[in-house]
């Protein structure tokens, strides 16, 4: 009989996490876990408890399960700087919880001994597992729900987040135009990232190098609003021959965001590593997935692609409550 | 009356344990903030419905916090139907909410023989639970009442709205009005309200109550809190509930309405947290 359980671990600055294990049937167990990430605000049971309905049926076919909050949120310790929501979603998007992350999967190895994980989670929740699969090989695929790919709030954000390399390319942009006037007329008016254009001109003030070699992702030379860390984590994945299965809701946007901002933007690349992601587009659903045939829809593609992917039940592994 | 605000007292460290109660083969989750010494006094907490749970859920955790900070015993839990409890959403009704709350009444009573005194606290249509659950028993000494749902019928036409607003956002019109939305129920369908699948006995036996009743069946003291992020009037309704009871008393706080989603990013309520440490007389 699959057994729930409370849980508690700490993250690397000693915060203690409070979350929740499913644990199969000893005798069915693969000896994989599915980490469903909180997306944030509505912590380790989702939205409309919306991971307590898949974790039922996953832990059914064998799967660990483990759902926890992040620290500042949920029933775990700590408090968050952000004022604004937007902000904090931002925060997430550039990899704060990437920490909470792998000592959760520090907490799975050393108690129940399972060391494979299925990174999972609805929007937030897709993204931190994204991030973490780049710095944690233990992440070995990805099952991503309404992954988000640009960041909350406006271009603004953008700036908040840029990477070295992102810098340096947009550095060359600026100086190639300082004798425009149409530039002199973005920035006059209000319509320039001035966040990007201090860090830029402090970086030349104070003779910083910034790296020269190509990014992992090309900037664009107008700054939009896409998560700057979103190409070199997914690239990652792909590049060590991770698979992805990406569930996307019809009636959202982030599907064409996924496209726009980044699969047309690294087409070229993408073309060897195409076969290593899935896209499933959920028709007229929305960004929760808030209608049981959506759920339906989601959990039954889930659980063919895991089952395919992780054919062989491992008696090996028993329960930790044993 | 209006009450004054207190200040959030720093005393002892304190001790968190999560564990399921198990109510007849049911798991309800349940999360038990306790203070160093030996506790004289608890608060229960009830959380509002469905999705404004889950936005107010931090609000609650450090209200829990610093209370246990303050000396009490203080009991976060799901009941059945939400949050990592057992039992489908359509399965659990307003009389399911009641008894689990009592469940854990009774609990509080058991694990920690020196509490006194057990004071219910809600938001919302958590209120509405804890002013019945109080109503019931003769052990509950205070009410404390967040934004309280008044009147169970109208709180019901509101939730429904919710699925007419479903149905525009998906349809971009409204494919079935409010009365169709009842008629299903009262034939046995469900109606989705953001994901949760509302059933006929939580509809009925929502629009059945009323706080006045409620309250007229309970002999402790109750503290109404109207939350209002601008300085309006009292809310007439509430100053009726509360005039001509001197056990009743009413105060408003300055909050934003953290149970749905704002542009804040809401943590804690420091306005609500002292205006219920003051009702619960704990001063520095």
């Amino acid at each position: 009989m699959s057994s729930l359980r409370c849980v508690a671990f700490p993250n690397p600055d000693g915060l203690i996490l409070h979350g929740l294990l499913h644990e199969p049937e000893a005798v069915q167990a693969r000896g994989v876990c599915v980490l469903l990430l909180s997306p944030g605000i509505k912590g380790r049971v989702g939205p409309h408890r919306l991971y307590l309905k898949l974790s039922v049926r996953l832990v059914q076919l064998g799967f660990h399960v483990l759902r926890f909050d992040y620290h500042g949120l949920g029933d775990s310790e700590g408090e968050l700087s952000e004022s604004m929501l937007a902000d904090m979603y931002n925060s997430i998007q550039a990899g704060r919880y990437v920490g909470d992350t792998v000592a959760a999967m520090d907490w799975m190895q050393a108690t129940t001994g399972v060391s494979r994980f299925v990174g999972s989670g609805l929007c937030g929740g897709s993204i931190s597992a994204l991030a973490t699969a780049e710095v944690d090989p233990r992440i070995e695929c990805l099952l991503g729900i309404g992954l988000p790919t640009v960041l909350e709030g406006g271009p603004a954000n953008w700036s908040r987040v840029i990477t070295n390399h992102q810098l340096a390319a947009v550095s060359e942009t600026y100086f190639s135009k300082i004798t425009d006037p149409t530039s002199w007329l973005r920035l006059i008016s209000g319509k320039s990232s001035y966040r990007v254009i201090w860090r830029v001109v402090r970086n030349r003030l104070l003779g910083n190098k910034l790296p020269t070699e190509a990014p992992a992702a090309s900037p664009k030379a107008e700054v939009d609003n896409t998560n700057p860390r979103f190409a070199s984590a997914f690239m990652s994945m792909l590049r060590s021959g991770r698979t992805l299965l990406l569930f996307f809701s019809g009636a959202d946007r982030l599907h064409a965001q996924f496209a726009e901002n980044f699969e047309s933007h690294h087409a070229e690349r993408l073309e060897e590593l195409r076969h290593l992601y899935d896209v499933h587009v959920i028709p007229n659903a929305n960004h929760v997935l808030s209608d049981p045939t959506w759920i339906d829809e989601l959990a039954s593609v889930a659980e063919a692609w895991l089952v395919g992917r992780y054919p062989d039940q491992q008696v090996a592994f028993t329960s930790s409550q044993d | 009356m209006r009450l004054p605000l207190g200040k959030i007292p720093e005393t002892n460290a304190l001790r968190e344990d999560y564990r399921f109660l198990d109510l007849r083969g049911e798991r309800i989750f349940s999360a038990w903030h306790v203070p160093g010494a030996d506790p004289s006094r608890a608060v229960v907490m009830c959380h509002p419905l469905g999705e404004e749970k889950l936005w107010a859920h931090r609000v609650f955790v450090t209200l829990a916090r610093d209370l246990a900070r303050a000396g009490f015993v203080v009991v976060r839990f799901d009941v059945r139907g939400e949050g990592d409890s057992d039992r489908d959403f359509l399965d659990s009704d307003f009389e399911s909410r009641v008894e689990d709350t009592g469940l854990i009444a009774d609990t509080v009573y058991r694990w920690y023989p020196s509490v006194a005194e057990i004071n219910l606290l809600g938001l919302r249509f958590g209120a509405s639970v804890a002013a019945e659950t109080a109503a019931r028993r003769n052990d509950v000494a205070r009410l404390l009442l967040w934004d309280p749902v008044i009147d169970g019928a109208a709180y019901m036409q509101s939730v429904l709205r919710l699925n007419l607003m479903a149905q525009i956002a998906q349809h971009r019109k409204i494919v079935e009005n409010r009365e169709a939305l009842v008629a299903r129920l009262a034939q046995g369908g469900t109606v989705n309200i953001e994901g949760y699948e509302l059933g006929e006995a939580l509809h009925r036996q929502t629009s059945a109550f009323h706080l006045r009743d409620a309250l007229a069946r309970f002999e402790g003291d109750s503290l109404l809190v109207q939350i209002d992020y601008a300085e309006n009037p009292i809310n007439p309704e509430l100053e009726a509930l509360t005039k001509g009871h001197p056990g009743r008393h009413l105060a408003s706080a300055r909050e934003e309405p953290f149970w749905r989603e704002i542009r804040a990013f809401y943590q804690r309520a420091t306005d609500l947290t002292r205006a219920t440490l003051a009702a619960l007389g704990s001063t520095p």
